[in-house]
């Protein structure tokens, strides 16, 4: 019912048109438009399909460089990323062990020996430099001595 | 006659892709080439504008969802591609066809009287001096019969507004006709 409905709407239609034109022209007018150089729709048709074999290839190389680029670039951006939060990781976990550990925590007997190990280091130290001194002052003593001599 | 459904479907598995885009070619080309030819007059145009709606056929028909029919998507495809080429070249304009011009052998008949020859002349200018649209949707229906529920899918507008489309451009066509 539809279609035939909408057949006697194209026969409608067509008819206005013919009347403005005639259907000759009309005629005409389409074989004009329909004409076309010989075994063109043969050579198109291996025109077109040559074209997209190239295209078809192309994308082919062009898909493949790149998803190799991609995994290079998305390994070398995990590994920088990995690296940068095992460095920081690290750092933070040493600075927490620091500032978490009050001097209530910490054994009598490790600060007796931290400071005995220490006074005795500045003890050598202080041993060292008053030798060294007392050396140098003898050494005065004895040049002194041997001026005064020399001159008498 | 190959359907045009099972074509897509083996072109989409990627099952002989080529021989299925192959088929559809061959079953569509003509029509397309002649709609765009009807459209921009020159053969080169014509057939560089069917050249590349082929290769977007071949390059999108892997997306096509099969919501429409494959000749409606299809003339969708040269719809939009010969209006970007008339936008581009801005040959839509008036081409100013003589008598002495008019190409006598291409005519079908030999045999035409003078006024059918003025009537041929008219016609055709009358043609171009259609809005694209216009020019596109009369094309569709008096040449190609398609039923307005197709056109207003390839033209992207509503039944009613291609039914519109048809009788602006009949209008027109006849005032052109009137002035001469």
């Amino acid at each position: 019912m539809d279609n035939n409905k909408e057949n006697i709407e194209l026969i409608n239609d067509k008819a206005l048109v013919e009347n403005l034109f005639s259907k000759q022209v009309l005629n005409n007018y389409e074989a004009k438009e329909k004409k076309v150089p010989t075994n063109y729709f043969e050579h198109f048709e291996a025109q077109i399909l040559s074209k997209v074999v190239k295209e078809r290839k192309a994308k082919t190389i062009r898909f493949s460089i790149p998803k190799w680029s991609q995994i290079a670039i998305a390994a070398s951006f995990f590994a920088m990323i990995a690296s940068t939060y095992l460095w920081i990781e690290s750092k933070n976990t040493k600075t927490a062990i620091a500032s978490n550990i009050s001097i209530q925590d910490i054994a009598t007997s490790e600060i007796d020996a931290y400071v005995n190990e220490n006074e005795a280091m500045a003890e050598i130290d202080w041993q060292t430099e008053i030798s060294k001194e007392s050396s140098n002052l003898e050494n005065l003593n004895t040049h002194l001595i041997k001026d005064t001599n020399n001159s008498q | 006659m190959h359907n045009d459904q099972d074509l897509i479907i083996q072109f989409q598995q990627g099952f002989q892709k080529e021989a299925a885009f192959t088929l559809l070619l061959k079953q569509h080309q003509q029509k397309v080439y002649f709609q765009i030819k009807r459209m921009v007059t020159e053969h080169a145009d014509a057939d560089d504008i069917a050249q590349q709606v082929w290769i977007k056929v071949w390059s999108k028909l892997d997306g096509f969802k099969m919501e429409s029919e494959f000749s409606t998507w299809l003339f969708r495809v040269a719809y939009n591609e010969t209006l970007n080429f008339l936008q581009k070249q801005k040959k839509g304009a008036i081409q100013n066809i003589t008598e002495d011009s008019y190409d006598y052998e291409n005519a079908a008949s030999g045999s035409d009287s003078p006024k059918s020859s003025r009537i041929q002349i008219a016609l055709e200018q009358a043609i171009q001096q259609l809005p694209e649209k216009q020019r596109f949707v009369f094309m569709l229906r008096y040449f190609e019969e398609m039923n307005y529920e197709k056109i207003a899918s390839i033209t992207g507008t509503s039944v009613g507004g291609a039914k519109a489309n048809f009788h602006q451009a009949l209008k027109k066509m006849e005032e052109i006709l009137k002035k001469d």
